[in-house]
């Protein structure tokens, strides 16, 4: 599967044997002035590596080049890592295939970009940049650990544990939030393998054929991924820390189930295309359902205290909060 | 650019007769494309076929 995250400047470096780190050279591709050849041959002079840009008179001529080099092909450009026993190998989007040199030599369009790295070649400033993404690594790596800790402290000193229902449901939660964070990514049309993979089970490109519709947004405004974040999160949230208004969480729930419905039949006659990660919204939201019954929480109270409200707004809340940075991460903005 | 590469362009274009160096204006046409899908070498294939037609 393609590499999205890897740009062709960084894969370049890495088979140039040239030190860099990942996150100074994505954000010198980013920010190239020109996203052309000329523009790489800027970036790279600054790492110490010269190149040039060759017309080749006879494509055979390539068995001449000092790999690794970039050919251009009609679909694109690739970086040709090797050339032996008739056969040629290359990277395309950071995955490395291998052709008949028959089939390369025709289907190339005769232009090359050759590089030349000095001996000192590296990203300038490269130990400086190399502990500030250490440093960035070890600090998602202290927000996971301390995240997990305060769940775990949560889930004991609430009891959570000893009740199966109360167990299933911190479950069912955290799924949501997984399964939800997936379809915000897809909203914004952020790369994600694991979205992929989980798309393609019941129908490939189904989440995208869903995502792409105006149903996919309620009002025209809020995207149903928003919705599903905001409610799975303060459902998991609230669970955790005041677990005494479980009550409220199941009215909600049984509140958001009649959308399942409506879900289910708009993928099947209107859309005619399944979205994975929108099926399993609706099964959780029904897994939910039958753990607050079966843990005999759903019942309804003759009156509704101001914390039901307050549950009530702060899912407003988180969505609406949700709903304002999406077109700050929504690539198609960018 | 320094010396040794200089050299090493110079060494390179004697050994590839007929090949002509881009100008800065013509690496300039040649953009990165947008395609997320790695190019196999079954699409090399039908780029080859294509071309033939």
């Amino acid at each position: 599967m393609a590499n999205s995250d890897q740009t062709i400047l960084e894969d370049f470096l890495t088979v140039l044997n040239v030190k860099h780190t990942k996150t100074y050279t994505d954000n010198k591709f980013r920010t190239m002035a020109f996203p052309t050849l000329f523009g790489m041959k800027k970036a790279l002079e600054e790492y110490g590596v010269d190149s040039v840009g060759l017309k080749l008179n006879n494509n055979s001529q390539i068995e001449s080049l000092p790999v690794p080099f970039i050919a251009q092909t009609p679909d694109g450009l690739v970086i040709v890592t090797r050339i032996a026993d008739d056969k040629v190998s290359y990277l395309s989007q950071s995955v490395s295939e291998i052709a008949p040199l028959p089939d390369f030599l025709s289907a190339m369009t005769g232009t090359v970009f050759v590089a030349f790295p000095s001996e000192s070649a590296e990203e300038p400033e490269y130990a400086s940049h190399r502990f500030s993404d250490w440093a960035n690594k070890a600090k998602n790596w202290v927000l996971g650990v301390a995240v997990i800790l305060l769940f775990a402290f949560a889930f004991i000193s609430q009891g959570l544990f000893s009740h199966p229902s109360t167990i299933f449901l911190t479950v069912c939660g955290l799924a949501g939030v997984y399964i939800s964070r997936l379809l915000v990514l897809k909203s914004a049309h952020i790369n994600s393998q694991h979205a992929d993979a989980v798309c393609s089970v019941v129908e490939e490109g189904g989440c995208d054929d869903i995502l792409n519709t105006s149903a996919s947004k309620f009002f025209g405004i809020f995207g149903w991924s928003e919705v599903g974040l905001a409610y799975f999160s303060v459902s998991l949230l609230c669970l955790l820390i005041f677990p005494q208004y479980i009550g409220y969480l199941a009215i909600y729930n049984l509140l958001c189930l009649p959308f399942s419905f409506w879900s289910v039949w708009y993928q099947k006659f209107k859309a005619k295309a399944w979205c994975t990660l929108c099926l399993c919204v609706q099964a959780l939201l029904w897994l939910s359902f039958i753990g607050y019954a079966l843990g005999g929480w759903l019942k309804l109270p003759s009156s509704l205290s101001i914390e039901f409200f307050v549950i009530g707004l702060t899912y407003v809340t988180v969505m609406l909060a949700i709903n304002s940075i999406m077109p700050l991460i929504d690539r198609n903005n960018k | 650019m320094n010396t040794v590469n200089e050299n090493k362009i110079a060494s390179l274009m004697t050994k590839l007769d007929g090949a002509k160096q881009l100008t800065a204006l013509e690496l300039n046409n040649i953009r990165f494309s947008g395609n997320k899908s790695a190019i196999t070498p079954s699409s090399l294939r039908a780029s080859r076929n294509s071309k033939k037609n």
